[in-house]
C-alpha cells in the first residue's frame, strides 16, 4: 500500500495552520488570563460579586415569586418594616416608628420625612396606598396578593366584590402617616410588613408605563425603574449579571458601605466553580457533594444559618393502603433521619421531627415522633401487612434533581430493610410533578416548603382542608379548628400551645412526613464582614463590608 | 443556480410550516403550563394571567393570531420573563451562541481537517493512529466532561481562565476548544476517510505521473473532494452549534440560546420555545441548502438541479 502514499513536506499549509492557531490559543490563554481576580477587585473597589442562582423573572415587587428576585429587590426597594437578623423582630425602615391601638387591630405608621425615591420625590403615605391598591387589583393577577389579606377589606378587593379601594383598610392621615386597620389581631404583623409585597412603588413610574393595575410593563427596566432602597438599578444584563449602585440619596446611606453589588444567575455547580476561580465573593447552595469538603478542609469559607423551610414526604390519602394513618405513621416511624441527613448533607441540616423549623423567636421545635421501628412494624401489622406482607406497589414521586434522588433511595432502602415493604421511585420533569401532585394522581411525592413569613403559621396552614396547597386529599376538621383558634388567639403562650398541639396532631397523622428542616448553607469569602441572614427570604445588605483586613 | 436557490427556498416554506404547526399544538399537550407554581394561584388570578397572555381563547383562535403576529416578525411576549418579548430574548442571547458557535466551528475545521489528513498521509504510523485515537477519544468524551475537566486544569488549577462567564476575551477559550474538539473529532475520521478514498482513484495518479510534488497533489486535487463527506456533516453540525449547545453553555454559564432554549421548555415558555424552534428549523434548512451548493462547488461531477 505504500505506492499510495503521498509525500508531504513538513512546510505545508495545514500543519502550520493548526500550529499557528494552537499558538494563537496559547498567547490568549496566557495573554487574557486574569491578572487580578474579580473577588479582589470587588475587595479593592467595594464592589460585593454574589451568585443568585438564576435569571430572574421580573423586578416588580409585586408579582414577583421566587427568592433570586427577592435578593435583588431587597437591595432596590424598602418597606415599611425591616427584620433585625439577630432577635428577628421587627425593626424601622420607611416607618420610623408605629403606635398599635389596644385591641391590637389599627396600626399607625410614622414615615420618615426623610426616606426618599431614587428620583427624589419624598417616600409618602400616599405610595403605600397606590401600591396597595396595585397589588390587590384583580387585573395585576399577583400570586401573593394573599399576603395582604390581614387588612380590613382587602380580600374583597383583590376577589373583585367591591372595586371601591376606599372600603379597604388603609389610609393616610397625612402625607407621613400611614392607618392600617385588619380584620383581627396577627402577631406576626410588623414583621409581615418586610415582606416584598408590602414594598411601596413609585407611582408616577407605575403610570408613565401602564395603567395602575396593568402586569407586566416595562417601568421594571434599568433606566426607568425608581426604587426607595439602599440601591439604585444600573444594568440587567438577561444571563450575565444585575449590576446595583450605592443610593447616595437614601436616608440610611451612612450605614451602607458597598459601592456596588452585582448578582450573577450561576446555578449551583458554576457558582461554586465560580467561587474557588475567584470570581464570586459568595455563593449559595453549597453543592450537597462539596459540604464535607468545605466542612473539614475550608471552615472559614463554610457557612450555615436557619432557614424557615421543611423538606418532607407529602402522602396522598385517598387511596388504600395509604389512606391508613396507622401505615403513614408506620412509614414515618420507620425512618432513620440523621442517617439521611449525615449521607446528603454531612449533618450539616437538622433532621425533622416535627413539621415547624428552628427559628421562630419565643417557639422551640420539640421533637414530636421519635422513629421507632419495632412500633412501626407493629402498626404496619395491626394495619394488615406484617412484615410488609401484602403491601401494595406503592411509588414516590420526585422532581428531576441528584439531591431528590438521592434522598428517596435512601427512603426506599430503609423501607425496605425495616419495614419489609418495596416502594419504587418515579422520577419526572418539574412541571409534571407539579401537576400530578396537584391533581393527587400519586402515592407519596417529595416535597418542601419554605415560610413566607416568620410565624409556624405560614406552614401549618398549607395542611387545612381544601387549601390549595394542602395536595395531599387530608382534611380533618380538628385541625381546622386549631388553626382557626391560632389566628385568633391574642395571648403568645397561649398561642404557642394551640400551635404545638396542632402540629402534634399533624405529624402523628402524618399526610406530611417531614424528613429534614432546610437551612442556609453558603460559601462566603472572608473578607465580606457583617454579612447576616434571616431564616426568611428578608434580606439587609446594610452593614456589609467588604474588607481584607482583620 | 439563482434559480436552484429560489427553488429550494419556496421548498422550504412548508417544511417551516409544518414544524411551527406541530410544535405549536405539541407544547400544549404537554403536562403543566407556564404558570404553574407550586405555591397554589388563586383559580381567579390564573384565569386573569391567562387572559393577559390571550391563552383563555380557543387553541385554533391562538394558532391563527399566533400565525399572524409571526408574518409580521413578531415572536410574542416571553410567558417567562414577563417584561421581554421573545425578539429581545433572542437578540440578546443569539449573538452569544453564534460566536461561540462560529469560534467552535474553526477549531473544529482546523483540528478535524488537520488531524484527518496528517493520518491520512502516513497511514498506520503513530502520526495516523495518535490523532484518530484522539478523536475517537473525542467522539466518546462527551462535553460535560470535558468541559469541567477544562475547567478544573485550566482555571482551578493553573488559574489562567474564568471558570463561567462570558465577559472577556480568554473566557471565549474553554468553551470554544470544549465544543469545537468534539465535532473536530467527527470531521477527522470523516476527512480520513474520505481522502483515502480520493487518493485511490485515478485523476490523483494522474497527477503524481505528470511530476506534480506530493503536498501540491493534496491541496489542489486531493483535498476539495475528499472533504465531502466532512462538509456533508458540517451542515446540521453548523446549524447545531451556532445555534447554541445546551451542555455547553450550561457548563461554562453562558448566556446563549441553547440553554435558554432547553430552560424555556422546562418552563413551558410556549412563544420561547416556539421562537428557537423556528429559528432553529431555518438555520438547518439554510446550512442544508449552503452545502448543498458547497458540494456543487468543490465536486466538478456534481450540477445544480
Amino acid at each position: 500500500m505504500e505506492f499510495m502514499t503521498i509525500r508531504f513536506k513538513r512546510t505545508g499549509i495545514i500543519p502550520s495552520a493548526t500550529a499557528t492557531l494552537t499558538l494563537t490559543l496559547l498567547a490568549l490563554a496566557t495573554g487574557c488570563g486574569p491578572s487580578e481576580s474579580r473577588v479582589d477587585a470587588g475587595i479593592r473597589d467595594g464592589i460585593l460579586h454574589i451568585n443568585n442562582a438564576t435569571e430572574i423573572q421580573s423586578l416588580d415587587p409585586h408579582t414577583i415569586t421566587g427568592v433570586p428576585e427577592s435578593n435583588v429587590i431587597a437591595s432596590l426597594f424598602e418597606g415599611l418594616t425591616g427584620v433585625d437578623p439577630d432577635g428577628l423582630s421587627a425593626v424601622p425602615a420607611v416607618a420610623r416608628a408605629w403606635d398599635v391601638s389596644e385591641d391590637e387591630t389599627v396600626y399607625t405608621f410614622y414615615l420618615r420625612e426623610d426616606a426618599a425615591w431614587s428620583n427624589g420625590d419624598p417616600v409618602t403615605a400616599h405610595d403605600f396606598l397606590f401600591s396597595f391598591e396595585r397589588i390587590l387589583s384583580p387585573n395585576l393577577a399577583s400570586q401573593y396578593a394573599s399576603m395582604l389579606f390581614p387588612i380590613k377589606g382587602a380580600r374583597e378587593f383583590n376577589e373583585g366584590e367591591t372595586d371601591d379601594f376606599s372600603e379597604v383598610g388603609a389610609r393616610a392621615l397625612d402625607d407621613h402617616t400611614l392607618e392600617i386597620t385588619l380584620n383581627h389581631p396577627v402577631a406576626y404583623f410588623l414583621t409581615l410588613l418586610s415582606h416584598n409585597t408590602w414594598y411601596p412603588v413609585h407611582p408616577e413610574t407605575i403610570l408613565a408605563h401602564g395603567r395602575i393595575d396593568e402586569p407586566h410593563t416595562r417601568w421594571v427596566l434599568p433606566g426607568n425603574l425608581v426604587g426607595n432602597g439602599p440601591f439604585t438599578l444600573e444594568r440587567w444584563a438577561t444571563g450575565r449579571r444585575i449590576e446595583v449602585k450605592r443610593n447616595p440619596g437614601y436616608w440610611d446611606a451612612a450605614r451602607v458601605h458597598l459601592e456596588e453589588i452585582h448578582f450573577y444567575p450561576y446555578d449551583t455547580l458554576a457558582g461554586e466553580s465560580a467561587f474557588r476561580a475567584g470570581q464570586l465573593h459568595m455563593t449559595d447552595p453549597v453543592p450537597p457533594e462539596r459540604i464535607r469538603h468545605y466542612r473539614d478542609e475550608r471552615p472559614e469559607l463554610f457557612m450555615t444559618g436557619d432557614y424557615f423551610g421543611t423538606y418532607y414526604l407529602r402522602v396522598n390519602v385517598t387511596g388504600p393502603p395509604l389512606d391508613d394513618p396507622r401505615v403513614r405513621l408506620a412509614l414515618s416511624l420507620g425512618l432513620d433521619r440523621e442517617m439521611i441527613v449525615d449521607n446528603i448533607y454531612g449533618g450539616q441540616r437538622p433532621a425533622a421531627y416535627s413539621f415547624i423549623p428552628p427559628g421562630v423567636p419565643g417557639y422551640e421545635p420539640e421533637p414530636v415522633i421519635e422513629p421507632d421501628f419495632d412500633l412501626a412494624r407493629e402498626l404496619l401489622a395491626d394495619a394488615g401487612f406484617p412484615g410488609g406482607d401484602g403491601f401494595p406497589s406503592v411509588r414516590i414521586l420526585f422532581n428531576t434533581s441528584d439531591e431528590h434522588s438521592a434522598i428517596v433511595q435512601l427512603v426506599q432502602e430503609m423501607w425496605r430493610r425495616e419495614l419489609g415493604v418495596n416502594i419504587s421511585l418515579e422520577n419526572t420533569e418539574w412541571q409534571v410533578y407539579l401537576d400530578r401532585t396537584n391533581r393527587l394522581e400519586y402515592d407519596i411525592a417529595r416535597s418542601g416548603w419554605i415560610g413566607d413569613y416568620l410565624d409556624p403559621y405560614t406552614l401549618l396552614s398549607t395542611m387545612a382542608s381544601g387549601d390549595g396547597n394542602n395536595r395531599t386529599g387530608w382534611a380533618n376538621p380538628e385541625y381546622d379548628d386549631l388553626l382557626d383558634q391560632i389566628a385568633r388567639t391574642r395571648d403568645t403562650e397561649t398561642r404557642w400551645d394551640l400551635i404545638r398541639e396542632t402540629e402534634t396532631l399533624l405529624v402523628n397523622e402524618a399526610p406530611v412526613i417531614p424528613l429534614f428542616f432546610y437551612n442556609r448553607m453558603y460559601l462566603k469569602h472572608p473578607a465580606v464582614r457583617d454579612w447576616r441572614t434571616t431564616p426568611i427570604a428578608y434580606r439587609s445588605y446594610k452593614d456589609v463590608r467588604l474588607s481584607a483586613d482583620d | 443556480m439563482l434559480s436552484y436557490i429560489a427553488r429550494r427556498f419556496l421548498e422550504a416554506l412548508p417544511v417551516l410550516f409544518l414544524v411551527i404547526t406541530i410544535c405549536f399544538f405539541l407544547l400544549r399537550l404537554a403536562p403543566g403550563g407556564p404558570f404553574s407554581h407550586e405555591v397554589d394561584i388563586p383559580a381567579a388570578t390564573l384565569a386573569q394571567m391567562e387572559a393577559h397572555y390571550g391563552l383563555d381563547r380557543p387553541l385554533f383562535l391562538q394558532y391563527t393570531s399566533y400565525l399572524g403576529n409571526l408574518l409580521r416578525g413578531d415572536l410574542g411576549p416571553s410567558f417567562h420573563y414577563p417584561t421581554r418579548t421573545v425578539n429581545e430574548i433572542i437578540a440578546s442571547h443569539l449573538p452569544v451562541s453564534l460566536e461561540l458557535g462560529l469560534w467552535g466551528l474553526l477549531i473544529a475545521l482546523f483540528v478535524g481537517i488537520g488531524a484527518g489528513v496528517i493520518s491520512m498521509i502516513r497511514p498506520d504510523t503513530w502520526l495516523d493512529s495518535a490523532p484518530m485515537g484522539g478523536a475517537m477519544i473525542g467522539i466518546c468524551l462527551p462535553t460535560f466532561v470535558l468541559g469541567p475537566l477544562l475547567v478544573l486544569v485550566f482555571s482551578l488549577w493553573l488559574g489562567w481562565f474564568n471558570a463561567t462567564g462570558w465577559n472577556t476575551a480568554g473566557d471565549r477559550i474553554l468553551p470554544a476548544v470544549t465544543l469545537g474538539l468534539f465535532y473536530a473529532a467527527y470531521i477527522a475520521r470523516l476527512t480520513r476517510g474520505g481522502m483515502r478514498e480520493i487518493i485511490r482513484q485515478d485523476f490523483i495518479r494522474t497527477a503524481r505521473a505528470k511530476g506534480l510534488p506530493g503536498h501540491l497533489v493534496l491541496a489542489k486535487h486531493a483535498l476539495r473532494p475528499g472533504i465531502l463527506p466532512a462538509l456533508a456533516f458540517l451542515g446540521p453540525a453548523a446549524a447545531g452549534l451556532l445555534t447554541g449547545s445546551f451542555v455547553v453553555e450550561t457548563v461554562f454559564h453562558i448566556p446563549g440560546l441553547g440553554r435558554e432554549f432547553v430552560n424555556a421548555a422546562f418552563n413551558r415558555d410556549y412563544t420561547l420555545v416556539l421562537g428557537v424552534v423556528i429559528l432553529f428549523a431555518a438555520m438547518i434548512l439554510l446550512f442544508n441548502l449552503l452545502v448543498d451548493i458547497g458540494q456543487v462547488l468543490l465536486n466538478p461531477r456534481q450540477r445544480f438541479e
